[in-house]
């Protein structure tokens, strides 16, 4: 009882304070401590909004039985005296944390008066609690409002602690204007207003111009308020509005004043920008130049927004997947996205039913890929009626351009490839209505140049691409392939050449002469091998610079020795298939690693070709690579010996062969070649040396070089 | 108060037990709407694949990868500096103890040594590029250049790997099966992922197909090789005496039989296995068109230059790369080797540039000239850099240069990327100076360009969640259009 006599009696100085607080409110100062009291305030406003509830639902719905018990009264008068004690607590808490910056000043206003009225009307609840149970309707009705308000006032305080629209907002569609693509973004519009709105119009609105200012239109901009005009480029600090925005923010003619949401560097940094350069209203951002501040602060606000937001329902997964097939592939462009990707495969596939029975899906197709189908003049009726196309592929197909007419209803059409199809430059005028089409693609159609400058000279944003046409370039043929894989021959075999451009001509040459382009002969599939010799191949056509020479050895294998022997093991990487790789008629290509050479390095090479029956022989040759980066050099020398077996020998020669110099060579096959007095032997022995200090204009100065042998010919 | 007590018995009878605690778990369960993942549905499978999470730039990837690591010093990274130093030793403030390859660690000396090729500038973005690569040069303003890539590996295998599959380390999944996984193929009559192999004269290094392997993926996503020869995919006819309906009763047998051993055994790769059967029958009608080049108008052949038509070569691959991307390919791999020049640097790139540089920029204006070029999202680049420094003897037009993982140059375009240079590196070209970006964030970003986010990319294997950037890896914004 004692608290409850002293709560009652201080309810009376607890609302005299709060009034009196209302009333001279702009000339209070809070020291700290009671900062500390009124930061309190969200914690402690639970009580009274808890109590008020309380004592409301026991006011309205007890019935009249109820309310002449003895603990119901006393438990009323508790909740109603708690009820009004803390909510004047409350009110005076709220009241100093609102005097401290950062609060929402329109929301604090309110909510201030609300919780005022709320403590002040539970008060006057109290004190004539008496004479109201007379009057049951009026003290419901009295309670309902005080209810209510104190709910309201609640409400509120959310909002200002935890934003507008706290509660509802994830159930609240969002109104927020469709983000614009960068491409399409007006420099006013787009990247200014919205600062504008967000900051400055809700002081500078119609209803309530401070300072005489209204910054929602263009003309209300440039007229200025009651201190002049906003900018002025020819001022150091481009006048007004630059200057009020850099003062310091507590400097009282700071704008957005103190208390209200402050401008980002960023968007002080656009503002400056724009009025810098002129603050135009209708410019568009992308036409300023690349590197213009104003460009590149654009594009970072409006780099994420250029995903387009689809507002069309989406299809059943069940309606997609019916119209799905491995040429008909039909997908949403991501997950949960209601728009549709279609793209057809396989020519053979393809009618203009299959194209038709999109209909049931057409709303919901933004891009449709038709490469290289055989796609008529008529289908193009079917897809003028997918009007959220964006994107339209008919590459290579079987229109003739007639019929483009049919895509007028493409309002949202930004991209048309018409590569490969027979579309002529005068039909195209049937596109140029089309609001949102940039780009169309016509390489490889009879529109030229001429024509797409034509075109691009009649405005409006479209960007009309002929791409590559390479008539005036002049190339070089590539070399003719010799396609015989044995160039070591036992009996008479086709030459074998081919080049891979259309409509060249080969010519070739079979007495070691450059082939001609008119006296050599022209290589056709006919011609036969069929003994030592050298070819070469070129190959011709007009309009094209002649290719290089190929050139091939061919080798009748003459006398095979029956046996070979390798005196010096080749490096085991290099190893082979030993001794019978000098004779196993298999001529490697110019790949050093690939198991077909001998190679040598350390030592010198020596072996032995054996026969088992004397032969005559004349002359001698060994197939030996050389590739100079990798460290692969032809032998110093080779000395070969003949006789009659190992022990009686006499030396029939040496090759020297020329060592590569400076300027590198790409790798090559050499073919070192002996001739001597025609003599009877049963035994050749041969000694290769490889170049022992790599000279000194090479990376591996100094070191060994290699030896890579392969097939050896006697003949 | 018998009574009483017995009635109190009476109420805890088994039918009010059941009804409460039927109650008790109907509350239970309906807390359980709150919690998706309960009952074990766990996070990584509710990974929705076949989607992109979130509306795709680019569709599709041609990857033209230089395998060996051309020299960025000598392609697009232009130093005067280091023609100013030439021959200097390499300051030791700028090499910072950085670990070097078993070829350099002996060397005493860390010559520097400048290009011998002249740069011009090019394009808006007035980017470096080399007198190498005149064509790359005329399509400079479709590319962004990224000349502050970094790496971790400094050797070509685990440099490589790391680049395809986002670890050193192989049997991990490759970037063009985790977008196979994740996107799943366009056009069912073709593989998702493709590879293709062409070699230049420079000095070379392996690709081994660990590098387009599906990892612990299905093996549906496995990258699909093809020959470099007249016939790019083997044995794709029908051999003599078999026709089509003969090869579909075939088919279908085999599939009957395929199902019985999936339901004894229960391997889901029985089930992969039968894909591919079905989609090499499909690609049997696909595949001949697709890479017949001989319907290819003159203009082509000329853009491209005349080595599209001869198989196996670099060119030859760009234009098949085109045709396969065009039809619905998510991703085709290009490997070109010869670009480890670790001596005779000059000459060999010389070769290796004229292998590359005109098909790659043609690849791009003929992407564009169909409007594909939004789509599809063309990337070049090697596995690593190379260094400032000679390795072996510098001469006055002669040297090489070693591995250098520390800053390179690669470049994107198309597909959304926003062209121009990004990154630099420091005056001496071995250290990043700006933007670096880390082979992982190259696959975020990459993966982000497609619609992919990296993070929710994953996949269980062996008690982990996995994704192609591993635990690392961010999306470098400014690269995105």
């Amino acid at each position: 009882m004692k608290f409850k006599n002293i709560a009652a009696a201080l309810l009376v100085p607890l609302n005299a304070l709060l009034l009196f607080c209302l009333v001279v409110e702009g000339k209070l100062v809070i020291p700290a401590w009671l900062q500390v009291f009124g930061r309190m305030h969200p914690l402690v406003l639970h009580f009274p909004i808890v109590l008020v509830l309380l004592y409301a639902v026991l006011q309205l719905f007890s019935g009249k039985t109820m309310k002449q018990e003895g603990w119901y009264v006393v438990v009323e008068d508790v909740l109603l005296l708690s009820a009004a004690f803390t909510a004047a607590g409350t009110a005076l808490m709220g009241l100093f944390l609102s005097k401290e910056p950062g609060y929402d000043a329109d929301t604090v206003v309110l909510h201030k008066y609300l919780g005022a009225f709320t403590s002040f009307s539970l008060y006057g609840l109290y004190s004539f609690r008496g004479r109201l149970q007379q009057k049951a309707l009026f003290s419901k009705l009295a309670t309902s409002i005080t209810a209510i308000v104190l709910l309201w006032a609640g409400h509120l305080g959310g909002n200002i602690t935890h934003g507008n629209n706290f509660v509802f907002a994830p159930v609240t569609p969002d109104h927020k204007k469709p983000p614009v693509a960068l491409e399409d973004a007006y420099v006013y519009n787009d990247l200014v207003q919205p600062i504008l709105e967000a900051k400055c119009l809700q002081c500078h609105n119609d209803s309530k111009s401070k300072g005489d200012l209204v910054m929602k239109t263009k003309e209300l901009l440039l007229k200025g308020g009651k201190d002049g005009k906003l900018w002025d480029t020819s001022q150091a600090d481009l006048g007004l509005l630059m200057k009020r925005i850099h003062l310091p923010a507590e400097d009282k003619e700071h704008m957005p004043p103190d208390g209200k949401p402050q401008l980002t560097d960023q968007e002080i940094a656009t503002l400056y920008a724009w009025i810098k350069t002129g603050a135009s209203f209708d410019r568009k951002v992308m036409e300023l130049p690349e590197t213009d501040t104003l460009r590149t602060l654009a594009t970072k606000v409006l780099k994420q927004s250029t995903d387009e937001q689809f507002d069309f329902a989406p299809v059943s997964d069940k309606e997609i997947s019916k119209l799905n097939n491995n040429n008909r592939v039909i997908a949403p462009i991501a997950l949960g996205s209601p728009a549709l990707a279609v793209t057809f495969y396989n020519k053979p596939f393809f009618n203009s039913n299959a194209l038709e029975e999109l209909k049931s899906i057409g709303n919901n197709i933004t891009e449709l890929n038709l490469d290289n189908m055989p796609v008529k003049d008529e289908d193009l009726k079917t897809i003028g009626t997918f009007t959220n196309l964006r994107k339209l592929v008919l590459n290579n197909s079987d229109i003739t351009g007639n019929t483009l007419g049919e895509c007028k209803n493409l309002a949202n059409i930004k991209t048309i490839s018409l590569s490969g199809t027979a579309v002529k430059a005068g039909q195209l005028a049937a596109l140029q209505s089309l609001p949102k089409l940039k780009h169309v693609y016509l390489w490889n159609t009879g529109v030229n140049d001429a024509d797409a400058a034509k075109l691009q000279q009649k405005g409006n944003n479209i960007a009309w691409f002929t791409g590559f046409k390479g008539d005036t370039v002049i190339m070089k043929l590539t070399t003719p392939i010799l396609q015989n894989e044995q160039t070591v021959i036992a009996k008479p075999v086709k030459l074998m050449l081919k080049n891979y451009i259309k409509g060249a001509t080969i010519r070739y040459t079979t007495d070691g002469k450059d082939p001609d382009s008119l006296a050599s002969p022209v290589y056709d599939s006919s011609i036969v091998i069929s003994k030592d010799e050298t070819v070469k191949a070129k190959a011709f056509k007009p309009g094209w610079i002649s290719s290089d020479i190929v050139e091939g050895h061919f080798f009748m294998s003459g006398i095979m020795p029956d046996s070979a022997v390798l005196l010096t093991p080749a490096d085991p990487k290099y190893r082979a298939i030993g001794g019978k790789t000098l004779i196993d008629l298999d001529k490697s290509d110019l790949n050093f690693g690939n198991g077909k050479w001998l190679g040598y390095r350390d030592n010198d090479m020596q072996a032995l070709l054996l026969f088992n029956h004397p032969v005559k022989a004349q002359s001698i040759t060994f197939s030996a690579l050389m590739n100079v980066s990798s460290y692969i050099f032809p032998p110093t020398r080779v000395d070969i010996w003949g006789g009659a077996d190992q022990q009686h020998l006499t030396l029939l020669g040496t090759i020297t062969p020329q060592q590569p110099g400076k300027e590198m060579t790409n790798a090559q096959n050499l073919s070192l070649k002996l001739s001597f007095a025609p003599v009877e032997l049963k035994c050749i022995k041969f000694l290769a040396v490889p170049v022992h200090t790599i000279p000194a204009w090479h990376a591996g100065k100094g070191e060994k070089a290699w030896v890579f042998m392969d097939e050896v010919f006697v003949n | 108060m018998q009574k009483e007590m017995l009635e109190h018995g009476l109420s805890h009878n088994r039918r009010r037990f059941l009804s409460k605690m039927s109650m008790g778990l109907g509350s239970v369960a309906l807390g359980s709407l709150l919690i998706p993942d309960l009952f074990g549905k766990s996070a990584e499978e509710a990974v929705i694949t076949g989607l992109p999470h979130f509306a795709p730039k680019a569709k599709r990837i041609i990857y033209l990868f230089q395998n060996g690591a051309p020299s960025q010093l000598d392609l697009f990274d232009y130093k005067p500096l280091l023609q100013k130093m030439q021959g200097q030793d390499l300051p030791a403030s700028i090499r910072q103890g950085q670990r070097l390859t078993g070829m350099t660690a002996t060397q005493e000396h860390f010559p520097l040594a400048g290009t011998v090729f002249q740069f011009g500038e090019y394009g808006q973005a007035r980017a470096h590029i080399s007198e190498l690569l005149p064509h790359t040069a005329s399509v400079v303003d479709d590319l962004c250049i990224i000349k502050s890539m970094y790496t971790e590996a400094i050797n070509h295998d685990p440099a490589l790997t790391f680049f395809q599959t986002g670890a050193q380390v192989g049997n991990r999944p490759s970037m063009g099966s985790w977008l196979s996984y994740g996107l799943g193929s366009e056009n069912k009559n073709l593989p998702a992922f493709c590879v293709l192999l062409s070699k230049g004269k420079g000095n070379g290094q392996g690709v081994y197909a660990k590098l387009w392997s599906n990892g612990f993926l299905d093996s549906i996503h496995q990258g699909v090789q093809f020959s470099s020869g007249e016939n790019p995919v083997l044995y794709l006819n029908n051999p003599d005496g078999m026709n089509k309906a003969d090869r579909r009763k075939m088919l279908d047998k085999l599939g009957e039989l395929n199902e019985l051993s999936f339901k004894e055994f229960e391997d889901p790769e029985i089930h992969a296995k039968v894909q591919q059967y079905e989609m090499a029958y499909r690609m049997q009608t696909a595949v001949p068109e697709i890479t017949d080049t001989s319907k290819e108008p003159e203009s082509i052949v000329k853009l491209y230059g005349p080595d599209c038509l001869v198989p196996g070569t670099f060119a030859a691959n760009c234009l098949l790369a085109r045709k396969l991307s065009e039809n619905g390919v998510r991703f085709v791999q290009l490997y070109h080797q010869g670009w480890d020049a670790h001596g005779d640097l000059p000459n060999q790139i010389k070769g290796q540039c004229l292998d590359v540089d005109q098909a790659s920029a043609a690849l791009i204006t003929d992407l564009k000239q169909r409007g594909l070029l939004d789509e599809t999202l063309v990337i070049w680049g090697g596995e690593f850099g190379r260094t400032n420094y000679c390795q072996g003897k510098l001469t006055k037009d002669s040297y090489g240069r070693d591995h250098h993982p520390r800053s390179f140059t690669i470049w994107m375009a198309g597909g959304g990327v926003k062209p121009g240079v990004y990154g630099e590196t420091d005056d001496f070209g071995y250290n990043i100076a700006k933007n670096p970006v880390h082979v992982h964030d190259f696959h975020a970003t990459a993966l982000a360009l497609m619609g992919l986010d990296h993070e929710k990319l994953t996949f269980r294997s062996q008690g982990r969640r996995y994704r192609l950037t591993d635990v690392a890896g961010k999306v470098v914004k400014d690269l995105i259009a």
